[in-house]
């Protein structure tokens, strides 16, 4: 991955786009499992998480050695650029539509109240069994929340060499929204979701472009420093899309808020 | 057996395709594109971002009208 310069340039924007996915998605997850707790006790609702949490790091930790020892890195790169793309366009498009105003706002408050909703619909079980609808919903939450952070990990960290700092960084940050959602016991909803949900969608774009390029052979001028260009670029082109978006809709832009 | 198999096939469909399987298309073309101009130099370096900007365009632009 180039000198040590330019090696640093890589690790600093993987950890900036691992622990910005880790909160935008833990922030989503924990919303999930403080409804179900409150709604529906948190003894099944914590188990539930636990065994989510679990079969993440499981996946992680036979994902990573496996495709680090057994996996060709030019092959590596273009699979997992490939993944990247697919990934960060999808994030990146409903960003932009979210940001002009052509789809709804990431609302946690809003989606917390509907899972509260839902969850007191639920068959209420015997005081000290296993609720299994609280374990179901806090383990798919957790679950596929953690699932596209797992992939940002891997994608980010297996191709550049650093998938224990990609995972460390997760780890961290998951573990701060988590303690915080855990005291303040309430949707964390003054998390800029959306808007952080915009910049590791270009910062997604940006290393999946970058390494599946990479690995199909092109040399990038300047080697690894061509990522700053490429976030440039797509930076920009996702303001202008917006911009032009807000004005053809001819309505303010929403919040940037969340 | 069968049912697992189509419903993890069925999993990992939504994850990656979803409603947007132009994307999904359209970054593999990108990356037949990739190999195809590999040896064309700085070309190469502008080629594929432009063809990465097209891409998010056309899926904008679908999203906008849905």
């Amino acid at each position: 991955m180039g000198t040590d310069g330019e090696g640093t340039v890589s690790i600093g924007f993987l950890l900036v786009a691992v622990i910005t996915a880790s909160v935008v998605e833990m922030v989503e997850a924990m919303t999930i499992i403080l409804a179900s707790g409150i709604t529906r006790g948190w003894r099944s609702t914590l188990e539930g998480t636990a065994v989510a949490l679990v079969a993440l790091a499981a996946i992680v930790a036979v994902l990573g050695p496996a495709l680090v020892n057994f996996v060709p890195i030019h092959l590596l790169r273009v699979v997992v650029g490939t993944l990247l793309l697919i990934f960060g366009l999808q994030w990146l498009r409903k960003a932009v539509l979210r940001a002009s105003g052509y789809k709804s706002l990431h609302d946690e408050a809003g989606i917390y109240a509907a899972e509260v909703k839902a969850l007191s619909k639920a068959p209420a079980v015997i005081r000290g069994r296993r609720d299994p609808v609280a374990f179901a919903v806090s383990f798919k939450g957790v679950f596929l929340e953690g699932l596209e952070v797992i992939v940002i990990v891997i994608s980010f960290g297996v191709p550049a060499g650093h998938v224990g700092i990609a995972a460390a960084g997760a780890v961290g940050a998951a573990l701060v929204v988590g303690v915080v959602g855990l005291v303040l016991a309430k949707p964390l909803a003054g998390v800029p979701e959306n808007s952080m949900k915009l910049v590791v969608a270009v910062m997604l774009v940006t290393f999946g472009a970058f390494w599946m390029g990479e690995g199909a052979g092109i040399e990038w001028p300047g080697a690894d420093l061509f990522i700053l260009v490429l976030l440039a670029l797509f930076s920009v082109v996702s303001f202008i899309i917006i911009r032009l978006m807000v004005r053809a809709k001819g309505v303010a832009p929403p919040v940037a808020r969340t | 057996m069968k049912r697992y198999v189509v419903g993890f096939g069925r999993f990992w469909w939504e994850f990656f395709v979803a409603d947007t399987p132009e994307l999904t298309v359209g970054v593999l073309a990108v990356l037949g594109i990739a190999f195809g101009v590999r040896s064309w130099g700085v070309a190469a370096a502008v080629i594929i971002p432009a063809a990465v900007v097209a891409l998010l365009l056309v899926s904008v632009q679908r999203g906008r009208a849905h």
